[in-house]
């Protein structure tokens, strides 16, 4: 395979809001990556409410995440459990316990490793929703973050928040300096009293106290690049929404963020779901299948959509 | 990426130096809904003003760049070295063109431009006169004003004869800071402490008394941002 041992690409798939498709996309780019012939883990990381495996029509399995969490004897490759599909594994996220809800921090840190180490080409992270600290540590730990969107208000500013939190809990983790780390946290609030609105004036409040912190938060801005992708796009103005989004994060964040694409609104995909089953092993030539293949192939080459 | 306020019109819109006319006119485009009013995408990020300010920033990007003439114009100003790149009193737009004081940069909210073969290139604004800064007119003023605020800065400012570059000169304050003290304009300024200090340092070119002035102009920003 020519592929050097280790080296692999992690893409987490979060958004902020339930119900909005992530585990939908998740399972699917598992499916074309694998289609593809690339080794590919799915792993269910909804440490609270897992249900990828319903997605991939995979019945609830005996062995999942959480036992690997719990158990310190059980190695990750004890709970890769094998789809029907030749190259895609999964590892079904714990569906039962809610003890593991909250792992403590060790136990994120070997489960992070582990991930590290998994022998594939393609970990995939679904995430769950909201914007808890274990979660925005799984985004934080990924090659490549996407966001999943809805255009609609809720979506829109969960994803938002999404962002803004996942942004200043990796600056926050950067640096040990106290008062900075402070000034972090003051910042998170909007109405904070330091006159801090945006990460953009954050780095550069923190520039003036700390030359050196103010560098190495930029450099982590530079490479923070969170991708979106709208899901349920019913008109073109629906589309737009991708591209508006993209252009009030420049603004707003100071950040990059690449619109990878978007899923067209279609009865096949809920009749899927309904069915258990994930669209593109259904029909390759329905419109999701297709907006399916664009998004993959944007995230691949770390392209994003363009404006028609 | 660097703050909105340092971003040239390129990275406003968010183009490629090489960009085609049709790609700055889709960004254009994208940027005028992104940042109306009641807009998805920015209202829980931006305030309406703020909306306005990016809004108005845009289409003076767009304005200057759609336009094949100001756009080299430009490039060139951008080529320059040590140049603000929003300082750009000369690349307005045609209806902002009337005569004025000086070529300063011109923050109103210009209307979309039709950029047409026609459009003729629009030539800097020819310099006034400068007065000397006459000291008697500056005293006359001063004893009129009952409360030093940005207005009046910017008043004192053009009887001294003084360019906002010269101001910048002499203080080492950013020029679009001071563009924004003049203008009161609070939210692209950095914190409070800052301000009071570059309101001080900008009376003192000024010849203005430094303490009364920075009490004056923090009471007004008081008001405006409670």
């Amino acid at each position: 395979m020519g592929r050097i041992l280790g080296e692999k690409e992690i893409i987490a798939i979060g958004g902020g809001k339930g119900g909005v498709g992530k585990s939908f996309l998740a399972s699917n780019l598992g499916i074309l990556l694998a289609k593809s012939k690339k080794s590919t883990v799915l792993i269910d990381a909804d440490l609270g409410g897992a249900n990828l495996h319903t997605c991939l029509g995979v019945n609830p399995p005996d062995i999942t995440l959480s036992d690997f969490v719990n158990n310190s004897h059980i190695r990750i490759e004890d709970v890769v459990l094998r789809t029907s599909l030749e190259n895609l594994s999964l590892i079904s996220g714990a569906h039962d316990i809610l003890g593991i809800a909250n792992p403590k921090y060790s136990q994120k840190l070997r489960l992070f490793k582990a991930i590290e180490s998994l022998d594939v080409e393609y970990v995939i992270l679904d995430l769950g929703a909201g914007t808890n600290n274990n979660t925005l540590d799984f985004f934080l730990l990924a090659d490549k973050g996407v966001l999943v969107v809805l255009p609609e208000p809720t979506s829109i500013e969960n994803a938002y928040r999404f962002i803004k939190s996942s942004l200043y809990r990796k600056l926050k983790l950067l640096t040990n300096e106290p008062h900075v780390r402070m000034v972090i946290e003051k910042a998170m609030d909007r109405k904070n009293n330091l006159g801090i609105r945006s990460p953009v004036e954050l780095v550069e409040h923190i520039s003036r106290l700390d030359s050196r912190v103010g560098n190495q938060l930029e450099e982590a801005m530079s490479s923070f690049r969170p991708r979106i992708v709208l899901n349920q796009v019913r008109s073109l103005s629906d589309i737009r929404m991708g591209y508006s989004m993209q252009n009030a994060c420049e603004k707003f964040f100071g950040l990059r963020v690449d619109f990878l694409g978007y899923l067209e609104s279609d009865d096949q995909v809920w009749q899927s779901i309904r069915k258990r089953q994930p669209i593109t092993l259904n029909g390759e030539h329905g419109k999701s299948a297709r907006n399916l293949r664009t998004i993959n192939y944007n995230l691949m080459n770390n392209l994003q959509m363009k404006p028609e | 990426m660097k703050a909105l306020k340092s971003q040239n019109y390129y990275e406003i819109l968010g183009v490629s130096r090489s960009a085609s006319q049709e790609e700055i006119r889709k960004a254009y485009e994208i940027a005028k809904l992104t940042f109306q009013e009641n807009s998805l995408a920015t209202y829980s990020l931006f305030s309406d003003e703020e909306n306005h300010e990016i809004l108005a920033l845009i289409s003076r990007a767009y304005e200057t760049l759609y336009n094949r003439t100001l756009r080299s114009e430009y490039n060139a100003f951008l080529d320059g070295p040590g140049r603000d790149p929003q300082a750009l009193g000369k690349f307005r737009p045609p209806e902002g063109a009337a005569p004025k004081a000086r070529p300063q940069p011109v923050r109103k909210e210009a209307e979309p431009v039709r950029a047409s073969a026609d459009e003729k290139p629009l030539r800097p604004a020819p310099a006034p006169p400068r007065t000397g800064g006459s000291e008697k007119a500056v005293e006359e003023y001063c004893r009129k004003v009952e409360q030093y605020d940005g207005k009046s800065l910017r008043k004192v400012r053009q009887m001294r004869g003084l360019s906002l570059e010269d101001v910048a000169d002499r203080t080492k304050i950013r020029k679009t800071y001071i563009q924004y003290i003049e203008e009161e304009n609070f939210e692209f300024l950095p914190a409070s402490v800052y301000i009071k200090g570059f309101v001080t340092m900008i009376s003192g070119v000024l010849q203005l008394p430094k303490q009364q002035v920075a009490e004056d102009y923090m009471r007004v920003f008081r008001s405006k941002t409670s």
